[in-house]
């Protein structure tokens, strides 16, 4: 892939990050505070994993949390955000990385969508203050498994479909 | 790569429900059992602090004024003043206290002790969106 056509798809995936941001923006998480999010653009940090790796995995998910805070004016969300977001890229990639053997991409979202759970319920504790907010992690937690198998199966699917219909590549990741 | 979910994502998901419904069971038992009262307690107008009393919380808290201390204990889910420095000792005979709306007095040192129900705390650390 030349150099043109990777920050053409590394901004690709970074459009993409936000739309799911800005969708998952409209669905309102009943447990946490304001500015915590389900965590789907995790599909597309994931996919940034499979396909580019671990540098510039972290570089979408950092500029994806910092168009969204011009876009959508909220610190609050950029500090839950890219907390959340830089922690779960790397849990991803250290999944990837020593647990590919047993784990399909279901898994290692599993594990991404806990870490971000996890340091999203971390901020949440330290702006209140308040320690009592981890007894949201094992209800959050069981959310975590719906939203990673989602986010699991839906990459899957698109690098799947990338590394066939446009990287030509034909040997399996 | 294998599109499928395998045997250990699927071991990793049930790990992950056993665990976590452990802690809502617990959790949620925990909830019911400590629907306890707090104490909070003013100097001269300010906030000292604010004391949970439940059985297993034990405490002493020396408060000092411009006026002189009240030395109060906190044990068994309620709350007294051992000693106090004021003429009176007025507060020392109001008892010992745990109910929500109740109080202690002691209008020497300007010191006040209310219990109220925990939710109200709660309702502050929770609120939704
Ligand atoms: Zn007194």
């Amino acid at each position: 892939m030349s150099k043109l056509q990777r920050y053409i798809f590394l901004s690709l995936l970074t459009a993409g990050a936000m739309i799911l941001s800005i969708i998952e923006g409209m669905i309102p998480l009943p447990f946490i505070a304001p500015g915590a999010r389900l965590g789907l653009a995790n599909i597309v940090t994931l996919t940034a994993i499979v396909i580019f790796g671990f540098k510039d995995s972290m570089l979408v998910v950092i500029l994806r949390c910092v168009l969204m805070m011009f876009v959508a004016g909220n610190p609050i969300s950029f500090i839950y955000s890219v907390t959340s977001g830089v922690l779960s890229v790397i849990v991803m990639h250290m999944g990837l990385k020593y647990t590919k053997k047993y784990f399909s991409l279901i898994g290692i979202s599993v594990l991404g969508a806990i870490t971000h759970n996890a340091s999203q319920i971390t901020v949440s504790a330290i702006m209140f203050e308040s320690l009592s907010m981890y007894t949201y992690l094992p209800i959050m937690s069981l959310v975590s498994i719906f939203t990673g198998c989602f986010v699991g199966y839906t990459s899957i699917y698109i690098t799947d479909n990338l590394n066939k219909n446009l990287l030509n590549k034909t040997k399996e990741v | 790569m294998k599109t499928k979910i395998n045997i250990y994502d699927m071991l990793l998901i049930i790990f992950i429900i056993v665990i976590s419904s452990f802690f809502i069971l617990y959790n949620s038992r925990n909830i019911t059992y400590s629907n306890t009262n707090i104490a909070v307690i003013y100097s001269e107008d300010k906030i000292v602090g604010e004391y949970i009393l439940k059985e297993s919380y034990k405490n002493e808290i020396a408060v000092k004024s411009s006026n002189g201390y009240n030395n109060i204990k906190i044990e068994n889910g309620k709350i007294w003043i051992e000693g106090a420095s004021c003429p009176d000792q007025y507060c020392i005979h109001q008892g010992k206290i745990s109910g929500n709306g109740e109080n202690i007095v002691c209008l020497p040192n300007k010191l006040i002790i209310k219990v109220m129900s925990d939710k109200k705390n709660k309702e502050i650390d929770f609120i939704a969106p």
